[in-house]
């Protein structure tokens, strides 16, 4: 995949985390702002509010697409500033490998936790 | 009659470039919190993913995180990261509407010194964009840390 193919990629996944991490985090985070808009969360880390909300496809959906853009976006970020540190070809070479794979290790890891919590619920 | 070269930096200043390298303006510094802010993300990333995963091995280890959790340390830096998060996302958000609609940036122009574009419209946009991530900041204090 060329270059900037990738950055393409980069640009649009950004897009999508704008979107579903704005979501999350005003879910997870911001209780009191939710409830003057007439949504009541409780604890949203309690045990069984967070198996509750894993039932919902939409929540599935959701942390899916987060999880998919937020790795990509983030680790393809983090390639481009270490390149242009390690001036190096080769040394390019091996660190985009390195967090590819890292990356691949990581995706795998995040959808075993996503579907495990999501049967975990249903 | 001998001329001397210009004198030129390294076109590369490494770390030392992304903190100093003259005299910033605005949006030079808007780059500098973007990056590390979407460091301190990509960071916290996969402590997430590892943390999360616990729910996987029953209601014990995860209500023992959550446990920790209240911990003010834990409190405060889980606060910082949604100041980094609304930053970067903010900011970032200018730099897609920038990027991929040329939002600010005007039509081809013979260059103006000062640039016009840049002064009248892509920093006004950007500070307006300051202040709301202001506004949000100041909710996250309030939620985080004292209407709990």
């Amino acid at each position: 995949m060329r270059e900037r193919h990738l950055w393409l990629l980069f640009i649009l996944a950004a897009a999508f985390i704008l979107v579903t991490l704005a979501i999350h985090m005003f879910l997870m985070h911001m209780g009191t702002v939710l409830g003057w808009l007439g949504i009541t969360l409780g604890d949203p880390l309690a045990w069984e509010s967070t198996i509750a909300r894993s039932k919902q496809i939409g929540t599935l959906v959701l942390l899916f697409i987060l999880l998919t853009a937020g790795l990509f976006h983030g680790l393809y970020g983090l390639r481009g500033i270490l390149i242009e540190w390690i001036k190096n070809p080769i040394g390019q070479k091996a660190i985009s490998w390195l967090i590819a794979l890292f990356g691949v290790v990581a995706y795998a890891w995040g959808l075993v936790v996503l579907f495990g919590v999501y049967a975990k619920g249903g | 009659m001998k001329t001397r070269e210009p004198k030129t930096l390294s076109r590369s200043l490494g770390l030392r470039g992304w903190v100093w390298a003259g005299r910033y303006g605005l949006e030079r510094w808007a780059y500098l919190f973007h990056r590390i802010t979407g460091l301190a993300l990509i960071i916290y990333l996969p402590a997430h993913l590892v943390v999360t995963g616990l729910r996987l091995f029953g209601p014990g280890p995860w209500e023992a995180f959550v446990e920790f959790s209240h911990n003010p340390v834990v409190l405060f830096f889980e606060w910082a990261l949604m100041i980094a998060f609304l930053y970067h996302a903010i900011n970032g958000f200018r730099l897609l509407l920038t990027e991929l609609f040329a939002l600010t940036i005007g039509k081809p122009a013979h260059p103006h010194i000062p640039p016009r574009t840049s002064l009248k419209r892509q920093r006004p946009f950007n500070i307006v964009l300051m202040i709301l991530g202001g506004i949000f900041i100041v909710l996250t204090v309030l939620d985080f840390f004292v209407w709990r």
